[in-house]
């Protein structure tokens, strides 16, 4: 199989769903296209490219010159997270199918979570940093449409636009720090990187481009202080969450930076800013999750944390810290996954998110109940599912560590007692205790909201039985594929009595602590974020009021919507420019000849005279405009007697269309008044003479002037023989400079839409405006009266 | 409501348009040889639609020229991109099939300038039409306010 099939598979599904929905309604359309993404997940697992020895690779060249290509590559690592991606993509097809049934659009849904797919798969096996930062902006995009798939609504729209700027601001951050990094190394392929290592670590351009390439990867992955974008993007439809938010996109940093670790992990500055942030990160989400009462707001928070636990994992960078962070990316998209999608569950069934009143739903949905019971358990870490196994191994890799192992225990102890409390919080507690009476399950979910996320959750139970498959199939390769030995960690369930044993029940207890005080805690942890400042999101939001209220302020001072300030700025310029090009070539190739003037030329030139000296002195708006068209009829006469017929013809289209088009709207406006000061006028007249002035000498010179050879014999000569036309100017039009008029058709058709939309808006609301100044009249009247 | 009651305009346009018509697609197709082409023949099409609008105020059938230049821009891209397909380079003339002879017209050569030149024709009909017809709604809402204001007439229907 072509490897390029990973990416092209979900494209063309994303292509195909909004007509299948349209075919049958909806129904069974999730199930169908989850087969794509089913069938790679199974690729993957039965051929397995993270088994063999080396990596499949693929590419056409893309840029030869650049050294550019569409190239991919899949190995261990790349295969563990194609494998995630993948296989929750599936159900998540097949859950948000069932919770947008009868949504108007689900066709629409399923084009761009495919469309997403494919960029994320393509994120992940990009092997050239070119095309990593393309499919990464296209997840960006995706995710853009995906989190305000509400439109209808306004905190929707913004949240997806401030993911946007966020991510796609960190994005090009990232653009920049991959052609710094192509600088030193001369090449953008990602897999060479590893062999410059020394080189790149000693470049005085590292720096740069490392401190670049993290501002994309921090922001796509929630790092602090970029961390405020995921919470607000919980306005998505809960199935985005639980696939962008959870496995996939907010995973794309870690992947960027597990990927570039081996080139680049091994410098001091990669481990000073990378591991800091990562456990700030950790400790912070993990504080703010347990303040929130909403369930998506919580495991935004809680993903927050573990994100953080990753890139900090990565910032350690050895073998042990790289096996626990794949195994803790793994262990999470299982349980994030599964508890998103109960969220979104109980949130369909009961209409509310709000963890204070939800309560007892369980017998009414066991089997939903089972699946976060089950989730609960992996996230908290408890035995036998695999989240034991990942937090032994988070606790035990403290012994590679003999510095920071301490700062490592600490943080990832208060983040997984507060992960614990989470778990209970979200996975259990909805379901137990008497019901308040407050909400109840309007209508049972059906299988689709039920079966996947029992799946992903009894997964994390299934696994924890046999890791020695998982370490041996998906964890080690990926350890392999990022050049690092994975046998120095152990995958076990048990381990003995150890001190970490102890830990893992110590880290259990209290988070059950946590969860009893909940309430205290809560107010505790609103209190903390109430109080901090500058908050991030204030700083977001400053900036982007400021950048508002900047093109607010240019634009008036720029579009003052006086007619006579743009006409003086238009011509004038004009003028200025003109003025000193004639200055500047005064005297210079004067090589041309000027055509001699007939008699006819010099009749028409008076009539045009006469127009144009009518139209200025015309006292009603009509005759203005009969005295203009007067000049554009002359201006014809004149393309005549220079024998252009075509140019004629064109003006004099184009003059009586002007016309009509004048008297169209001279209905509606106000009779000719003079309004002009005397010393406006005066001004007026000095600028116009100026650059009547200026244009008839820059005619002038520009007949006499000939720089280069002139062009037109040769065109004259190939029209025939080359385009079978005669008429010189629709050859040229049509064939020898078609792409002009390809340009030019282009603007006129947008001129032609903007001038609707402009008349249809004013048309649609005539009194909008006049309400508008009314009420500012009505403000200001009212300020100057009060004191 | 007819913006010119009892005139003879209406009854001038109705033979003026289908001349107007056919003038437009004689000046396109000739265009390559003598003076004409697609976008003084759009020109001439784009009067002859809103002419129609304006003596026939009360039939406007909702018809949009946008539309018109919308199919052109497609027509003109593909004009463009023909070439491609056998290998030749963007925008590079095809020539081809049989020559053909119209009358009044003469000799026309089929090619993918033509094709583009169709296009850019369509273009400046739609784009032209819509403005000027846009334009024209705008006069008769003014008139009709205007009616309204002096206490002339009744409210007219709304179109």
């Amino acid at each position: 199989m072509e490897l390029f099939w990973i990416i092209a598979a979900p494209l063309v599904a994303a292509l195909l769903a909004p007509g299948l929905v349209r075919l049958t309604g909806g129904r069974g359309v999730g199930l169908l296209l989850s087969l794509v993404p089913f069938s790679i997940s199974a690729w993957l697992l039965a051929y397995s490219p993270g088994g063999r020895a080396d990596a499949l690779t693929w590419s056409v060249p893309w840029m030869p010159s650049l050294g550019v290509d569409v190239a991919l590559k899949v190995g261990g690592f790349e295969s563990l997270f194609l494998l995630l991606v993948s296989f929750i993509g599936g159900l998540i097809l097949i859950y948000g199918g069932a919770y947008l049934k009868g949504d108007r659009q689900l066709g629409r849904f399923y084009l761009v979570i495919l469309l997403f797919m494919a960029s994320m798969l393509g994120v992940i096996a990009a092997d050239d940093m070119i095309l990593t930062f393309v499919f990464w902006e296209l997840t960006s995009v995706t995710s853009f449409v995906l989190v305000g798939f509400k439109h209808y609504d306004e905190k929707a729209r913004k949240a997806a636009l401030q993911a946007l700027l966020v991510t796609g601001g960190g994005g090009l951050a990232m653009l920049a720090g991959f052609l710094v990094l192509t600088e030193i190394t001369g090449s953008t392929r990602i897999s060479e990187l590893p062999a410059q290592a020394a080189m790149i670590g000693e470049s005085p351009l590292f720096p740069l481009a490392l401190v670049l390439i993290l501002l994309g990867a921090f922001t796509k992955s929630a790092q602090f202080p970029f961390h405020f974008w995921l919470p607000g993007a919980m306005a998505a439809p809960t199935p985005v969450s639980a696939y962008l938010h959870s496995a996939t996109m907010v995973k794309a940093g870690v992947i960027l930076l597990a990927k570039l670790s081996p080139a680049m992990a091994h410098t001091d500055l990669w481990a000073w800013i990378v591991t800091p942030v990562g456990a700030t990160t950790m400790v912070l989400g993990a504080v703010m999750s347990v303040g929130q009462t909403d369930l998506k707001r919580l495991l935004a928070y809680s993903t927050v944390s573990v994100l953080g636990a990753l890139v900090m994992l990565l910032g350690f960078g050895d073998a042990f810290a790289l096996k626990t962070g794949l195994f803790l990316a793994l262990v999470h998209g299982l349980y994030k996954g599964s508890l998103f999608m109960i969220a979104g569950t109980v949130d369909h069934a009961t209409g509310t998110r709000d963890v204070r009143s939800l309560s007892g739903l369980g017998p009414a949905m066991p089997v939903l109940a089972a699946a976060g019971c089950l989730a609960a358990l992996s996230m908290s870490g408890a035995p036998p599912t695999v989240g034991f196994i990942s937090k032994e191994l988070l606790y035990e890799a403290r012994s590679t560590l003999p510095v920071l192992g301490t700062l490592l225990v600490i943080t990832s102890f208060i983040a997984n007692s507060l992960g614990v409390a989470v778990a209970l919080i979200v996975g259990v507690r909805p379901f137990f205790k008497q019901q308040t009476g407050a909400v109840g399950v309007g209508h049972a979910p059906g299988m689709g909201m039920v079966i996947p996320p029992l799946v992903l959750a009894s997964l994390g139970l299934l696994l924890g039985f046999t890791p020695a498959y998982i370490d041996t199939g998906l964890i080690s390769p990926g350890v392999v594929g990022l050049g690092a030995d994975p046998s120095l960690a152990k995958v076990t369930l048990w381990h003995g009595f150890t001190w970490i044993l102890a830990l893992s029940a110590l880290t259990l207890v209290a988070g059950a602590v946590v969860f009893m005080q909940r309430r205290r805690v809560r107010a505790i942890a609103a209190a903390l974020g109430a109080r901090a400042w500058p908050t991030p999101t204030g700083l977001y939001h400053g900036t982007l009021d400021g950048t508002l209220r900047l093109a607010a302020i240019t634009t008036l001072w720029i579009q003052n919507g006086q007619l006579r300030s743009y006409v003086r700025v238009t011509v004038g310029a004009a003028t200025l420019l003109i003025g000193y090009a004639l200055v500047v070539s005064r005297g210079e190739f004067a090589n041309g000849e000027v055509l001699p003037t007939g008699y006819f030329a010099t009749v028409v030139v008076i009539l045009m005279s006469v127009s144009a000296v009518a139209a200025v002195r015309a006292r009603s708006r009509l005759s203005a405009i009969l005295c203009l068209g007067g000049v554009g009829y002359s201006v014809a006469l004149l393309f005549v007697a220079f024998g252009a017929p075509d140019l004629a013809i064109t003006q004099l289209l184009v003059e009586t269309l002007t016309v009509v088009l004048f008297s169209f709207v001279i209905l509606k406006l106000p009779q000719i008044r003079n309004i002009s000061r005397k010393r406006d006028s005066r001004v007026d007249i000095v600028i116009a003479s100026v650059a009547g002035l200026s244009m008839t000498l820059l005619a002038y010179q520009a007949v006499r002037v000939q720089a280069h050879e002139s062009i037109s014999p040769g065109i004259v000569a190939l029209s025939a023989t080359e385009a079978f036309g005669r008429n010189v100017v629709n050859v040229i039009l049509v064939d020898f400079r078609a792409l002009d008029t390809m340009g030019e058709i282009l603007v006129l058709a947008l001129a032609g839409l903007g001038v609707t939309a402009l008349l249809a808006r004013s048309r649609k609301n005539p009194a909008g405006i006049e309400e508008k100044r009314r009420r500012r009249l009505e403000r200001e009247q009212g300020r100057t009266s009060s004191p | 409501m007819n913006d010119y009651p009892n005139s003879i305009l209406p009854a001038a346009a109705r033979l003026v348009i289908p001349v107007q018509i056919a003038f437009s697609i004689y000046l396109l197709l000739r265009g390559h040889n003598v003076p004409g082409g697609g976008f003084i023949g759009g020109l001439v099409l784009a009067s002859a639609l809103v002419l129609r609008v304006m003596v026939r105020p009360g039939r406007d059938d909702g018809r949009d020229p946008a539309v018109l230049a919308g199919i052109g821009l497609l027509v003109a891209l593909l004009g463009a991109v023909m070439p491609l397909f056998t290998g030749q380079h963007f925008f590079k003339g095809l020539w081809g099939g049989p020559d053909l002879y119209i009358p009044l017209v003469g000799k026309v050569k089929l090619g993918t300038p033509l094709i583009f030149d169709i296009g850019v024709f369509l273009v400046v009909t739609g784009v032209g039409a819509k403005i000027l017809l846009v334009l024209l709604s705008h006069l008769r809402a003014a008139q009709a306010a205007q009616a309204i204001q002096s206490g002339k007439t009744e409210p007219p229907e709304i179109r």
